[in-house]
């Protein structure tokens, strides 16, 4: 697409003392245009100076006249009179021609695939061609949930890559996206399954397993540690990346999980809170056989027994 | 894990219509936020309220995933509710539509003091006064 097919702006910037941002949006929202942002336009922008912040309407370049700008400086100035408030005189109001851009498509151009090992995590509409011994995951990033970029997530998928032989149960704790689960299964799982207490984490991480092709192999839902009373050494592999005091608290539920033979990786855990972490695991009765340290956070990796 | 917030954005959107044009294109994509799926959500979020506009505020993380809460709708919003009428006045200034009690006025601060940024209560209420004529509704008392 050429940017001369691209609809083009005009942007309606107002400086107006802060309280009565929202009156200004009102009184500039005029037209086919009645969403409004408050605050610096850009990091490029100088703040506004104490006491003001900045609103922002927009108007479609076709429907800028100077009767659409009359209208609106009119209101502006008629603020102090309607409002009978004097700090609404003589507010700085600016028209700025904005550069044609597709904004439904431009943000991905800031998004690039990512490599953990092996596995080559990349957005569906990537054009970008992975090495024929990559494992490669497609993951629509920037959503409510990560995108796998977060130091723990990455942890976690590298042990998953290093550790998993072909074959486990996978039990994924605080599943979120479902990223870990989905690794798991591309690295040769049997089978997967992942809960999570936010109800936005069972569709997305089923669309994930779906985008991948191991939606059969793998089963999310919503839940907290409750879906796993009555379940004993059922998983080969335990995983939870979550917060800290979670782990501690369900320690012993993750350890009751973990098959005999099985091994675990917990992270989630920033460095102030591991020492703590490191000794309630090892109080539940597992064992800690790495701990890896990925900026400020802390994987632990380990197994039944002391 | 605690996430990283690089950055909060406020937006008024009309319920269940917001669209990537601006500002909600720029706002977001300046941060490589998936303006798509803050498209979908919003909308979903606020599909029930359809005629409104809806101020939000998005949380942006350092990993480039996002937030939003829906906050209390605007003042003027607010106002035409109290007083009963539909729209606000076409001939501001010389065309009341409405009356609402300084007590309304009172409530109606209470509910918008965080968003305002107000320094206390007779700052908002002295904002809320001013938006009520402004819409044309006169404050009683």
């Amino acid at each position: 697409m050429t940017t001369t097919a691209l609809p083009r702006w005009i942007e309606v910037r107002v400086l107006a003392p802060q309280g009565w941002c929202e009156l200004v949006a009102e009184t500039i929202a005029i037209g086919p245009c009645t969403t409004v942002a408050f605050g610096r336009p850009s990091l490029a922008t100088e703040e506004a100076p104490d006491g003001f912040d900045f609103v922002r309407s927009f108007i479609p370049a076709h429907a800028d006249t100077a009767f659409v700008r009359a209208r609106i400086r009119e209101a502006l100035r008629a603020l102090p009179e309607t409002t009978g408030v004097d700090d609404l005189k003589d507010l700085d109001l600016e028209f700025r021609p904005l550069a044609p851009e597709d904004y439904a498509t431009s943000w991905k151009k800031s998004w690039k695939p990512f490599r953990v090992g092996r596995l080559c995590v990349i957005a569906p509409w990537s054009k970008s061609t992975p090495r024929a011994t990559d494992l490669v995951m497609r993951l629509e990033p920037g959503g409510a949930f990560g995108s796998g970029r977060h130091a723990t997530t990455r942890t976690c998928m590298k042990v998953l890559l290093d550790r998993v032989k072909g074959g486990e149960r996978v039990l994924d704790a605080g599943s979120g996206s479902g990223i870990l689960g989905v690794t798991a299964a591309l690295c040769g799982a049997r089978s997967v399954f992942g809960f999570d207490v936010d109800p936005n984490a069972e569709p997305y991480s089923n669309e994930l397993a779906a985008n991948n092709n191991v939606a059969k192999l793998c089963r999310f839902k919503t839940a907290g540690f409750e879906s796993l009373s009555g379940t004993r050494g059922e998983w080969d592999v335990v995983l939870a990346n979550i917060y800290s005091d979670i782990i501690q608290s369900h320690a012993g539920d993750l350890r009751d999980a973990l098959s005999p033979s099985g091994w675990f990786a917990f992270s989630g855990c920033p460095s102030h809170h591991a020492d703590p972490t490191r000794t309630t695991i090892l109080a539940a009765g597992l064992r800690i056989d790495e701990e890896r340290v990925r900026g400020r956070w802390h994987t632990f990796v380990g197994a039944r027994g002391r | 894990m605690a996430k990283e917030i690089t950055g909060k954005i406020k937006l008024q959107c009309p319920a269940g219509q917001a669209t990537p044009a601006p500002p909600v294109g720029p706002a977001l994509g300046s941060y490589g936020v998936n303006i798509a799926a803050f498209v979908k959500q919003f909308n979903d979020a606020t599909r029930a309220q359809q005629g409104l506009i809806i101020p939000v505020e998005i949380t942006v993380y350092k990993d480039r995933t996002f937030d939003f809460i829906l906050k209390s709708p605007p003042a003027s919003v607010l106002l035409k509710k109290a007083a009963g009428v539909e729209s606000g006045a076409g001939n501001v200034g010389t065309q009341i539509v409405g009356k609402v009690t300084r007590k309304q006025v009172e409530e109606i601060a209470k509910t918008k003091m965080v968003d305002l940024n107000a320094r206390d209560m007779a700052a908002a209420m002295k904002i809320i006064e001013g938006t009520a004529r402004s819409s044309g509704i006169q404050v009683e008392g």
